[in-house]
């Protein structure tokens, strides 16, 4: 028993055990699996259609955001690669589904669906649709104990999202709902209803994910630190379906840069078409016989994507007079003509070429 | 172990009675009831001892603890070793509890679970795995008390019917 808190002989018998007792997990789900099957059984008619008609309006509003982040992706790996960073960290998600909890009620520790044969590994970031839940701490053939961020052995490195400053969001033993933050001296510039979001210090959450909201704040002159206390961001006590973040960090180097820009040649070619006549709309066949390798009917998209590559381009690349005054024109203003429709883009570009 | 070999007959009834005590014993379940939750394997192996003492013995709750601890997650060895202590000394009481009336089998339980649970809070904390702030980790001695006469009755029934001896 000491031996397994303290080396690692043991842990090949807890794996091939466990792979022995997965089922009764299974076999303990079964009941709440059928009451849940029975619910969508008796679902009514009207409840289905509204379910469907908010989702919908849902599905309408995230993609509205996803735009948006599309284009911020793209802008921030340029700045870094302005800035010389030394990583960008690709990131990349596997749903799983919450299949067991410990029953040890002075724990919060959870089992999931996954394990080796997905490739999970120890110390893997788990997260669910609304923050940080977690990290995997042991991983088994099929199956994974994932440690939730309100166990009280359990500390995230954090940012105040406001400000960028970076405190220790530790659970607690009195409260397995709720984290605190170690450390805040009384002077720090916090409040009630900040935003705290993983700082990636510690090399092992990625940076940005939001892991609560402040819920209270007491400062004592007795004490030397200010009790902070942190409601999770995530669904920790509800949520079934957790995503699995799986990093892949890639040093950059100029020769991903150039390979950019080739992947980025037939997008600038398509911009270019409007100069010599305004009229032509994203969708017509192109005039110029280089180029005809385009396809004959350039999506939509790829020519809203196609406005903001020009920016990316023009300092490394010779671009025709008329393209070039066309960007200038549209630099301030890239990011809007993302979020908008098509057309708005369309009569931008018209008008920069008829300058 | 509990295998058919014999004159031993019906093991399988004691293994699916153990599988069911491990379903129950991880069923989820809210928060304010999680504490009380009772320790059905710990019952259940009680049962089993002070019924058929010369089949299950130390080696079975060895076997069970290690599954146990592995369905929980927690330290490899933990339950063990607090099944082998309660077994150890429910071996050395059967057969006075099988004499006792059910209130007395009660306390002698309440007394048996609580002693599991202050073993496992002592290893825990030695180990650090965990430190409860209260004495909160025995109240489910008390619930698993309260449901002996039950699972007493209920396996007591399951043996006799199915011819377990």
């Amino acid at each position: 028993m000491f031996a397994d808190s303290r080396f690692n002989y043991l842990s090949q018998l807890r794996y091939y055990v466990t792979l022995v007792i997965t089922p009764v997990h299974y076999l303990a789900e079964l009941p709440g699996q059928g009451v849940s099957a029975m619910g969508s059984l008796f679902q009514t008619r009207y409840q289905l259609q509204t379910e469907n008609v908010r989702l919908q309006e849902q599905i309408l509003l995230q993609q509205y955001q996803l735009q948006k982040l599309e284009h911020l992706t793209v802008e921030n790996r340029r700045l870094n690669e302005l800035l010389q960073a030394s990583s960008i960290v690709d990131e990349r998600v596997v749903r799983t589904q919450l299949i067991g909890e410990s029953s040890d009620p002075f724990t919060k520790r959870v089992l999931i669906n996954k394990g080796e044969s997905e490739g999970v590994y120890v110390g893997q970031p788990v997260l669910d649709a609304y923050g940080l839940m977690g990290q995997v701490v042991e991983v088994a053939p099929l199956t994974s104990w994932v440690l939730l961020i309100t166990d009280p052995q359990s500390a995230t490195p954090v940012q105040i999202n406001r400000n960028g400053i970076r405190a220790i969001a530790a659970g607690t033993s009195d409260n397995l709902h709720l984290l605190t933050l170690n450390n805040m001296p009384n002077t720090a510039d916090i409040q009630v209803g900040d935003v705290l979001v993983t700082s990636g210090l510690g090399q092992r959450f990625p940076e940005g994910y939001p892991v609560g909201v402040v819920n209270s704040i007491s400062n004592d002159p007795g004490q030397p630190f200010s009790g902070v206390v942190v409601a999770p961001a995530a669904q920790i006590d509800r949520s079934r379906n957790l995503l699995l973040v799986f990093e892949n960090r890639t040093s950059v180097s100029l020769a991903d840069a150039t390979n950019a820009e080739i992947v980025l040649e037939p997008a600038q070619a398509s911009v270019e078409t409007p100069a010599p006549a305004p009229e032509v709309t994203a969708t017509a066949q192109p005039v110029d016989p280089v180029l005809n390798q385009e396809p004959a009917s350039v999506l939509p998209d790829s020519a809203a994507r196609a406005v903001v590559d020009v920016t990316q381009i023009t300092p490394l690349q010779a671009v025709p007079q008329e393209s070039t005054t066309a960007t200038s024109e549209l630099t301030p203003s890239s990011s809007a003509i993302l979020s908008q429709p098509l057309t708005e883009a369309e009569i931008l570009l018209q008008d920069g070429g008829a300058d | 172990m509990a295998f058919v070999g014999g004159k031993q007959k019906g093991g399988w009834v004691i293994v699916v009675s153990i599988v069911l005590a491990f379903v129950l014993g991880i069923i989820p379940l809210p928060d304010w009831l999680e504490v009380w939750r009772p320790e059905w394997v710990a019952l259940v192996l009680i049962y089993w001892v002070i019924a058929l003492p010369h089949r299950i013995g130390l080696i079975t709750a060895w076997i069970i603890g290690i599954a146990m601890d592995v369905l929980d997650g927690s330290l490899l060895g933990l339950n063990a070793i607090a099944l082998i202590f309660i077994t150890y000394i429910a071996l050395n009481l059967y057969q006075r509890m099988r004499m006792f009336t059910p209130l007395q089998q009660c306390l002698t339980i309440l007394m048996l679970i609580g002693s599991q649970q202050l073993l496992i809070f002592w290893v825990q904390t030695a180990t650090s795995q965990n430190t409860p702030q209260n004495l909160m980790f025995v109240v489910s001695s008390i619930s698993s008390a309260l449901l002996w006469p039950l699972v007493f009755v209920l396996l007591r029934y399951w043996r006799r019917s199915l011819r377990v001896l």
